[in-house]
């Protein structure tokens, strides 16, 4: 046998091992999300080649991709609901490993998601100013606000970030160096911990709806094996990019109007930001700073915590919470855009 | 099942998994000449846009009869601050281009070039110099001062 075949039977044998009976479809989310964050990738590196991040820039070179650069508007518009559709299913994930218990004993791999799901917010909102749009100004305008409300980090972080307490060059730039160059590396390398652990620690979570102490081992093996399951992923991953690619094209994102000061602010966030802007038309900055702190601290502690009731109805909470929040924080900006 | 029957089987599978791995790469043939199509450039080519309007200063550092000079789009233009408001005039003098300086002594302008002077809202007041200073348009928004071109006079 060559080399080549050695290698393709080894592959093949490890496809052949049975799943365990009580790992169902929700677990293909996970690699779900692995297909859509290679999708952003490639399409922000293609989008990278005609972006300028400068103020007098950015707008019209986004304006060249969309109107003049061959398919430029499908790139980008998958690229745009690549990023709609990350979001969901990264709360779907979120929520899966949260409503499944499926973070015990990986009480590590918990908090590393957590972080990677702090870091796709992160990507989300420095990526939302890169075309420096009214909407794009006037949103960082309004977390520049709540940082300067954050304490102790808040004015660092602005420092960080905004390079200053103004929305110009060195703003635009920063926003620019952490989507493309800082935040990819960090999560790229957070999300390889995330799947060797992930490799190491194995596919452990019976449904809340069984027992305790039924972890892999104890759990039957099923009818499917591996490479059934690798068959449905790459069948969900080709609906996923025919999906896409069907809103890209009948959904063109559009460009907004550019930076005027001097026209009042539009107020428009994007959907996956509304809990956040309903949370903080609730409550005064100042007090929700602290209390959305301590909702994180909470979020990491879950599982070392081993409060399972008790986190099971305050993630039920959390999520109707939400939910309520959004339609609060949608009604506050006065109806779509 | 007898011989044929395996035969036609075996070719009914080929035949579909050929279709399907056909399909597959003629999809993923649209890809590629998707991106090789938007990697080279587009006929028209980019081009740096001119801001329309550009905040240049605080109002707080332009006091009343004071003067500041900044720069629009890269050029030095003068901001004064009069009894009538804000206004603001190119700085370069349109003689030989020389940047002018504000003497606020006298309320004028002065080239230190060919001693071309010109008064606080840009006409020619002695010299060579025969056209006034080009004007923009300053506005005020909160306690921040931002230019945008105007037509020349």
């Amino acid at each position: 046998m060559t080399p080549l075949r050695q290698l393709q039977a080894l592959i093949q044998a490890e496809f052949r091992h049975p799943v365990p009976a009580h790992v169902g479809r929700w677990y293909l989310v996970g690699g779900w999300l692995l297909f859509l964050v290679a999708l952003q990738i490639l399409s922000g590196i293609l989008l990278m080649i005609y972006y300028r991040p400068s103020p007098d820039e950015a707008y019209e070179s986004v304006r060249y991709v969309m109107n003049d650069v061959r398919l430029g508007w499908l790139v980008r518009g998958m690229h745009y609901w690549g990023a709609h559709l990350l979001i969901v299913v990264l709360v779907l994930h979120l929520g899966r490993v949260y409503f499944f218990t499926a973070y015990r004993e990986r009480e590590l791999n918990w908090a590393i998601g957590l972080l990677l799901f702090g870091g796709v917010g992160a990507f989300a909102f420095t990526g939302m100013l890169l075309p420096w749009d009214q909407q794009a100004y006037w949103n960082a305008d309004a977390v520049r606000t709540a940082l300067e409300h954050v304490p102790v980090v808040g004015k660092f972080i602005l420092e960080l970030l905004w390079g200053g307490h103004e929305l110009e060059t060195g703003a635009l730039l920063r926003f620019y160096i952490f989507h493309v160059g800082l935040l990819p590396w960090l999560m790229v390398m957070l999300l390889a911990v995330h799947l060797y652990l992930v490799n190491r620690q194995g596919l452990y979570s019976p449904s809340p709806f069984q027992g305790e102490g039924q972890g892999e081992g104890q759990s039957p093996a099923s009818s499917r094996t591996y490479h059934d399951m690798l068959l449905e992923g790459l069948f969900l991953a080709l609906l996923t990019f025919g999906g896409l690619l069907t809103l890209a094209v009948l959904f063109t994102p559009a460009l907004g109007e550019p930076i005027d000061l001097l026209k009042p602010n539009p107020v428009h966030v994007p959907w996956y930001f509304l809990p956040a802007l309903g949370f903080f038309r609730l409550v005064s900055p100042d007090f929700g700073i602290w209390l959305a702190g301590l909702g994180v601290l909470g979020l990491f502690l879950v599982p070392v915590l081993r409060v399972r009731g008790i986190a099971l109805g305050l993630g039920a909470l959390a999520v109707l919470g939400a939910l309520a929040l959004a339609v609060l924080g949608y009604l506050s900006q006065g109806g779509p855009p | 099942m007898n011989e044929h029957e395996r035969v036609t089987i075996s070719d009914r599978r080929g035949f579909l998994g050929k279709l399907l791995g056909g399909a597959l790469g003629l999809g993923l043939l649209g890809i590629l000449s998707t991106v090789v199509a938007y990697i080279f450039p587009p006929h028209r080519r980019f081009a740096t846009p001119v801001r329309q309007r550009q905040r240049v200063a605080l109002l707080r550092e332009i006091p009343p009869g004071k003067g500041k000079q900044v720069l629009f789009g890269g050029e030095p233009v003068w901001v004064l601050h009069l009894r009538e408001g804000l206004i603001a005039l190119s700085a370069r003098c349109t003689h030989q281009g020389c940047i002018v300086q504000w003497d606020e002594q006298r309320g004028t302008f002065a080239c230190p070039c060919h001693g071309g002077r010109f008064d606080a809202h840009g006409n020619v007041l002695a010299g060579l110099p025969t056209r006034p200073l080009p004007q923009l348009r300053a506005e005020v928004l909160q306690d921040e001062v931002y230019l945008a071109r105007q037509e020349e006079r």
